[in-house]
């Protein structure tokens, strides 16, 4: 029933929905049977109405005829009429109430329509006509002749079949819907036990199943792991569930045993571990004290050794041999010892070097301290004449700022000069226009007087012309035309003298105009001059400030070579302090026992420099002596870098 | 008698000179109006006070080429016959009275030509004044009078 693959809480869903599904399957089966028995109920209970307003309404057509037969024993008493058409209206209320509780129902509105259509049958046959002809007595045995005649039974016969038809029909219905009702209910009882039955059923197997695949498992589990708790790795687990949480505790389980055994093992191993790394140790603690004896041989060896070299005995060697990792110290020792020696040898020989060298070192500082000395005294001599020459500089610098003064006074009196020639030249132009303006008016004088020279000849005509009595006027006319001629030439004079003095005036123009650029050149030459003696009056003035920063340089130099002197004068007592020294080093050397080959090596050194100094040589020579010495010293310190 | 009186005049560097009653008046040089199709020496015509006068360079007349004139330049307006015209000369010089004696007659040398225009020479202070006969100044003139 439930799958064994599935996982615990949904083996739980399926079981608890099984059992859901039945009880809301017997619910709905239920419920539709609770709805169909409500409707037969329904159904019943109406048919029971229809019934009693069936029955009403048949009761009140009995009334009507009893009513009727009233009527027609009283003899038409209006009473018994007014009772028949009551009871009219009361059958219609009646089969309209029981119309009403049938609606819905066609087959017993059909039953009902029936009764009506009976009703008013009797009615218009019998009932109606009995109380018309009963009003009057003369009808009165008409109508107790109806209600005697055979029809108004028949009509009556017919109401009762059509009656009792209806009501066996009314209640063939009401008994249906009864047993309905009854059948309904059951299948509704039936449906709830049979539904019961079945949940139970399935709930009982549900619970089963789920504590055969559940709790079961769990239980044997649960010891294994109590076991597994308790040490026992040996215990059984067996196979369990399939796809679900009870097979991967399975599994985790497995692994917790695995486990299990897999630290028991590693315990083990580290046991074993543990007793051979004691066996190792016992083993190293023997060979370490055989090496402690060998090391304490070698160390009173090697000691007595190096006391030996701390006396200064160089020929020491260790003869002795000993364990192999020892024999290469005693090696090394024995090489030391020998490279030592040769040291040893090397500065014995060099010592002597040293001492030569520090007496040439005093002679050569004696040297140098004059020299120094001469230095000095140059070094005064140079700065007393760049004093002078600083002097110098500085009186053409203010010569030259003086010039430059001068030659701006000459640029603006240039200036000036051409401002005057332009002036020059506009008082020029003016004299021009004025020499026109004359000429213009010689000019009008002219004509005048060539006007005054035509009226005085016309005069003249106009006096011959007149003959004697003329002759005085013609004697005027003369006169004025002399002055007319007279002013004509003083005119033309004029006009000459004017043109002349034009030409004198353009001529001046062109000359100041000259002036004028003559002017511009020189104003032009003299801003040249300004800027060249500018240049110069900068220069000077950066000169005079070089030789005041080389003055200063000199007096620097000057007292650089002053401690310089007195430098020299210290080096030179330190250079016979050296000597001093290196005689008390050669002293120290000779305690060294290097054996005799050093020695006669140190000798030959010392016969070689004592050569050297004893030719005499100028003192820049010193320097090349020092530079040919230098090669042995590198050697011997090449010698120190192998040692 | 003191003799005759004569307009002197100036043609270029020439002194010429005509009867002072021949002479009606003198003025200034005004432009004349040219007339067409007239001889080279005609210069054309001007406005003397309402008359119209006609205008004879006489430089050209008398050969010397024609003027060029100037406002120094003047207009001898005198009467040959009936008609008054203006004589264009460079300048009038000055009246001269002289003695009938004075005037000597143009030297035979001259053509017919000359001596139609030159009636004598006059020899005065040193200058040399050509006397002009104004009566074939214009040939129409001429043969008016004819």
């Amino acid at each position: 029933m439930l799958s064994t693959n599935l996982t615990i809480s949904k083996k739980i869903a399926v079981a608890f929905g099984c059992v859901l599904f039945i009880v809301a399957t017997t619910s709905i089966f239920v419920f539709g049977a609770v709805r169909r028995a409500e409707t037969a109920a329904k159904a019943y209970g109406q048919a029971n109405q229809v019934i009693a307003d069936f029955e009403r309404a048949i009761a009140t057509q009995f009334d009507e005829s009893h009513v009727v037969r009233g009527y027609l024993l009283t003899n038409g008493v209006a009473r018994h009429a007014m009772l028949y058409h009551k009871d009219v209206q009361e059958f219609a209320r009646h089969l309209g109430e029981a119309r009403a509780h049938a609606a819905g129902n066609p087959a017993m509105l059909a039953e009902l329509d029936k009764l009506e259509t009976a009703n008013i049958n009797w009615r218009h046959e019998i009932g109606d006509k009995e109380i018309a002809l009963g009003h009057d007595p003369k009808t009165l045995p008409d109508a107790i002749a109806i209600a005697r005649s055979a029809h108004s039974s028949e009509m009556m016969k017919a109401f009762r079949a059509v009656a009792a038809d209806a009501r066996a029909k009314f209640h063939a219905w009401a008994d249906a819907a009864h047993d309905s009702e009854a059948n309904t209910m059951w299948f509704m009882q039936l449906s709830q036990i049979i539904g019961t039955l079945l949940a139970l059923m399935v709930a009982v197997i549900a619970g089963y199943q789920l504590s055969r695949r559940i709790a079961f498992p769990i239980r044997i589990l649960n010891n294994c792991m109590k076991a597994l708790a308790d040490g026992n790795t040996r215990v059984d687990i067996p196979r369990m569930g399939e796809g679900d949480e009870i097979s991967e505790m399975v599994d985790m389980v497995q692994t917790f045993k695995t486990n299990a055994i897999e630290k028991d093992r590693l315990e083990a191993e580290a046991a074993e571990r543990r007793r051979q790394a004691e066996e190792e140790r016992v083993r190293q603690e023997i060979e370490t004290q055989k090496y402690i004896d060998a090391h304490n041989r070698f160390v009173g060896a090697i000691t007595g050794a190096l006391e030996r070299l701390s006396e200064g005995d160089l020929t020491c060697r260790m003869s002795e041999a000993f364990s192999e990792e020892y024999e290469k110290i005693r090696a090394n020792f024995n090489v030391s010892a020998d490279k030592l020696q040769q040291v040893m040898m090397s500065v014995a020989a060099n010592t002597h070097a040293i001492r030569s060298g520090s007496t040439e070192i005093a002679v050569a500082a004696d040297d140098l301290s004059r020299r120094t000395e001469q230095q000095a005294a140059s070094l005064e001599e140079t700065a007393a004449a760049l004093g002078e020459i600083t002097s110098t500089v500085r009186k053409t610098a203010n010569g030259a700022t003086h010039a430059r003064e001068v030659v701006s006074v000459a640029k603006s009196d240039a200036e000036k000069g051409s401002g005057v020639v332009r002036r020059a030249i506009t008082a020029m132009s003016g004299i021009e226009k004025s020499s026109q303006q004359i000429g213009q008016i010689i000019g009008v004088i002219d004509e005048i007087a060539f006007q005054t020279n035509l009226l005085a000849l016309n005069a003249g005509v106009e006096a011959a012309r007149a003959g004697d009595a003329g002759r005085g006027f013609a004697v005027v006319a003369s006169e004025v035309r002399a002055l007319a001629q007279r002013s004509a030439e003083a005119a033309k004079e004029i006009k000459g003298l004017i043109s002349a003095s034009t030409a004198q005036v353009e001529e001046g123009v062109d000359l100041v105009a000259e002036t004028g650029k003559a002017l511009e050149r020189i104003f032009t030459q003299v801003a040249e001059i300004d800027t060249i003696v500018s240049e110069i009056a900068t220069s000077a003035q950066d000169q005079a400030t070089g030789l005041q920063e080389v003055n200063t340089a000199v007096t620097q130099m000057d007292q650089v070579t002053q401690q310089n002197a007195a430098m020299v004068e210290e080096s030179t007592a330190a250079s016979h302090t050296l000597s001093l020294e290196s005689e008390e080093l050669t002293k120290l050397v000779g305690r060294f026992r290097v054996g005799e080959h050093g020695a006669s090596q140190g000798d030959q050194v010392v016969a070689m420099r004592g050569g050297g100094k004893s030719t005499p040589r100028p003192a820049l020579k010193t320097v090349a002596q020092r530079g040919s010495a230098k090669p042995q010293v590198r050697q011997q310190q090449d010698e120190w870098e192998e040692f | 008698m003191s003799g005759r009186e004569l307009m002197a005049f100036r043609i270029g560097a020439q002194e010429f000179c005509v009867d002072i009653m021949a002479v009606r008046e003198i003025r200034g040089f005004t432009p004349a109006t040219p007339l067409p199709q007239s001889p080279s020496y005609v210069r054309g015509v001007i406005n003397l006070r309402g008359a119209v006068l006609p205008i004879i360079d006489l430089a050209a007349r008398l050969g010397f080429g024609t003027s060029e004139t100037s406002a120094r330049h003047v207009i001898m307006v005198v009467q040959v016959g009936q008609q008054a015209i203006g004589l264009l000369v460079d300048a009038v010089s000055d009246i001269l009275t002289v003695s009938g004696d004075a005037v000597q007659p143009t030297p035979d040398v001259a053509s017919e030509m000359a001596k139609s225009f030159v009636r004598g020479v006059l020899a005065i202070d040193g200058r040399m004044i050509s006397l002009i006969t104004l009566d074939n100044v214009l040939p129409a003139l001429e043969s008016e009078a004819a």
